[in-house]
């Protein structure tokens, strides 16, 4: 009969003997568990009480330790793996001994499938990786496949651009760009129609994109077709089918009205000619007024060309209230910064750098006005 | 920066992509049918002790890597509004959380909690007592980053008590770190005590060395020393999850749920032998598809039966030349089938 160690050295062993065992714990091995359900009774004083958790505690780690060592394993190149009993294996309600834990975010949707990875599942194609280099014949050496320096660029690239094949007398330039751009366009449609129907973008997307490449593609042909810069628009081939070059009756009528309109005083004190009738749409009704530009008013350079900066600004960038909305984001179309931003409640803007009546910024005309 | 709730991951009506890095966040933040390591995020309230200090960075030094301890004071009271944790939770990409704090109403708070879909699930809040730190036990061997606990629940209060019932889910689900399939059990080195005796709940850890069994079994023998974080718990206030979103949060996603295949059995010699179930069948009067050869058929028989009519009418034109016209019998027989065997049968009899 051999010597075990425990046999000669007991007291070294007291923890972990197996004669000890003596509660039935429950496992839950796939999270590295055990439960012991018995009631227990609490020690009186504190010593006692870890001692009495210690003891537990060997007691069940060693009877988890006899259950892990006993799963079946696997072999990896990090050693042999014990395989838990995963959640894949059981139906999560019949098996009580594995604890249900929440996930953190829900489940995701099963993505739908593009026209193209079905065909291709369809005929067993698989995904061939292409490396980011291609060798190119022409010049005999390693390019990249698209951008910069890339063989596909070089090639609509000719020192002697041949003519459109068969037009001869359209732009080349042109045709390759819109061939281009057809092809650019003809993609995203497609992109948009896929991520419509696995609903990453809203329905209708695909639509509008669609609506607005017709109506680019026709804004460009009737720019084509205008005549030259600087000819009025109501003269141009395009408004009045009738009689090109001229205006008509009714657009002429409405050529006079507006450049009656046109003047300081809104046309109030221009000379009305005979067979004129009386001004149809005054500034009054129209509610547009021009401030400062009374004589009275001795105005500087400064404030002048400031009015007129302001005035140019409109034009080019729309109104004030226009670019302030622009500038706070309310105008996009896409993700901004401003949809991240977090309302905390507290209110903003409260703080400000500089105390007492400095804080309070430009005084139009001072006084001792308490400034809190 | 994340948008939060439910507006996290929608775009826009636009044809134009996001760009690389917003595409790149973007999936970095899409739900995963298998989730790793729940992250914790560490964080302090209105005002904090020393010691509340101090079981914020052993709780970092436990959930290390997947823990983030803040710095600063958050005034933030999640039994009136969760709106502010969640926030921070999504922010930072934790959905375990714990909260500290120390007033004289309160005192030694920490508050254990827990997120699903960017919203509060859970949050339970305790007092802790009798605290004792990673740096109190300064010699003895601790854990190696990272390695995952082996639990230990034991009183029997555990399964009785409600509260207590989802506390030890919510302790299970903070501490439990990365939900392997599978894994190498001699890296297994410490084990997490919760006792729950009388009102109380105490937390404790132990260091594990694995000896030899002497026994020659293949589990080996255990041998425990306090490690410490150890402290003690009083359960104050609980938010839990209603049921339907505790419902919700446990839905496992359609792949890896197990799939019932039915009408299918396997004998004891191993063959599968599956079971097709078929309505009653009217054979007489079931149109099927027809094969080619059917068709084919069919229409060379129509041409058969047309020739032999019209070689039938033929030799009729020719016996028609030799025949008696004042036969009539034979006459009607041509034009009234039905009233002729009437007529047959008189002339027969006359």
């Amino acid at each position: 009969m051999s010597l075990s160690a425990a046999d000669v050295a007991p007291a070294a062993f007291s923890h972990t003997q197996s004669d000890n065992l003596n509660e039935k714990l429950r496992f839950d091995l796939q999270n590295l568990t055990a439960f012991n359900e018995f009631e227990q009774l609490k020690p009186s004083t504190s010593e006692e009480l870890e001692q009495f958790m210690l003891d537990k505690a060997s007691e069940g780690t060693q009877q988890l330790l006899a259950n892990l060592f006993s799963l079946p394993s696997k072999k990896s190149d990090v050693g042999p793996l014990a395989l838990l009993p995963g959640y894949s294996k059981t139906d999560l309600g019949i098996d009580n001994s594995l604890t249900a834990l929440p996930r953190s975010k829900p489940p995701p949707a099963p993505k739908e499938e593009t026209r193209w990875s079905q065909f291709a599942k369809e005929k067993g194609l698989e995904d061939k990786k292409r490396g980011r280099k291609e060798w190119d014949e022409a010049t005999g050496e390693w390019k990249v496949r698209y951008g910069m320096g890339s063989a596909n660029k070089a090639k609509e690239e000719y020192p002697i651009m041949p003519a459109v094949a068969g037009d001869p007398n359209a732009d080349p330039w042109e045709h390759q760009k819109s061939q281009k751009r057809a092809k650019v366009e003809k993609n995203n449609l497609n992109r948009l129609k896929n991520q419509e129907r696995t609903g990453a973008v809203p329905k209708g997307t695909a639509s509008k994109y669609e609506k607005k490449i017709t109506e680019d593609a026709h804004s460009r042909s009737v720019q084509k077709t205008r005549e030259a810069p600087g000819i009025p628009l109501d003269l141009s081939s395009g408004s009045s089918s009738s009689a090109p070059g001229s205006r008509g009756l009714a657009n002429t009528k409405r050529a006079l009205e507006m450049t009656r309109l046109s003047t300081a005083s809104m046309g109030k004190f221009d000379a009305v000619r005979s067979g004129e009738g009386p001004q149809r749409r005054s500034g009054e009704e129209l509610k547009i007024k021009r401030k400062g530009m009374t004589a009275t008013v001795s105005q500087t350079r400064s404030q002048e060309s400031a009015n007129s900066l302001k005035v140019l600004d409109s034009v080019l960038k729309g109104s004030a209230k226009k670019q302030k909305m622009r500038k706070t984001g309310q105008m996009a179309t896409g993700e901004t910064g401003h949809d991240y931003d977090y309302d905390d409640n507290l209110g903003g803007g409260k703080y400000r750098k500089k105390k007492g009546r400095a804080g309070a910024g430009k005084l139009k005309s001072a006084s001792k006005k308490m400034i809190k | 920066m994340a948008p939060t709730g439910k507006n996290a991951g929608k775009r826009g009506p636009t044809e134009k992509q996001p760009k690389a890095k917003v595409a790149r966040y973007l999936k970095s933040q899409e739900a995963q049918i298998n989730e790793g390591v729940k992250s914790s995020l560490l964080l302090k309230g209105t005002r904090c002790s020393e010691i509340m200090g101090n079981v914020l960075k052993d709780l970092r030094a436990m959930k290390a890597p997947a823990a983030k301890l803040l710095t600063k004071k958050n005034e933030i009271n999640l039994f009136d509004d969760s709106q502010s944790i969640e926030f921070l939770c999504t922010k930072n990409d934790c959905s375990t959380f714990a909260l500290a704090s120390h007033n004289k109403k309160r005192p030694n708070n920490l508050v254990f909690g827990r997120t699903f879909d960017n919203e509060l699930l859970d949050a339970v809040e305790v007092g802790v007592e009798n605290y004792k730190s990673l740096n109190h036990f300064k010699g003895a061997p601790k854990k190696r980053v990272g390695s995952k606990p082996m639990f230990l629940f034991v009183g029997d209060k555990w399964t009785k008590d409600e509260t207590l019932k989802k506390f030890q889910n919510l302790i299970l689900d903070w501490f439990r770190g990365d939900p392997v399939d599978a894994l190498s059990l001699k890296g297994l080195d410490h084990v997490i005590q919760v006792t729950a005796l009388e009102e109380k709940v105490y937390f404790r850890t132990y260091y594990v060395k694995l000896k030899k069994n002497p026994s020659g079994d293949k589990s080996p023998l255990p041998l425990l020393t306090r490690s410490g974080p150890d402290w003690d718990m009083t359960i104050r206030r609980t938010h839990f999850a209603s049921p339907d979103m505790w419902k919700s949060s446990l839905k496992l996603p359609k792949s890896l749920t197990k799939k019932k295949t039915k009408n299918q059995k396997t004998n004891a010699m191993g063959e599968t032998v599956g079971r097709i179930h078929l309505e009653r069948q009217d054979i007489d009067s079931a149109t099927g598809r027809k094969t080619k050869a059917i068709r084919v058929a069919e229409a060379n028989e129509k041409r058969e039966e047309r020739e032999a009519i019209e070689e039938e009418q033929k030799r009729e034109m020719e016996s028609e030349g030799n025949m008696d016209y004042s036969d009539d019998s034979d006459e009607d027989e041509d034009e009234a089938p039905r009233k002729s065997k009437r007529r047959k049968s008189k002339v027969d009899m006359k």
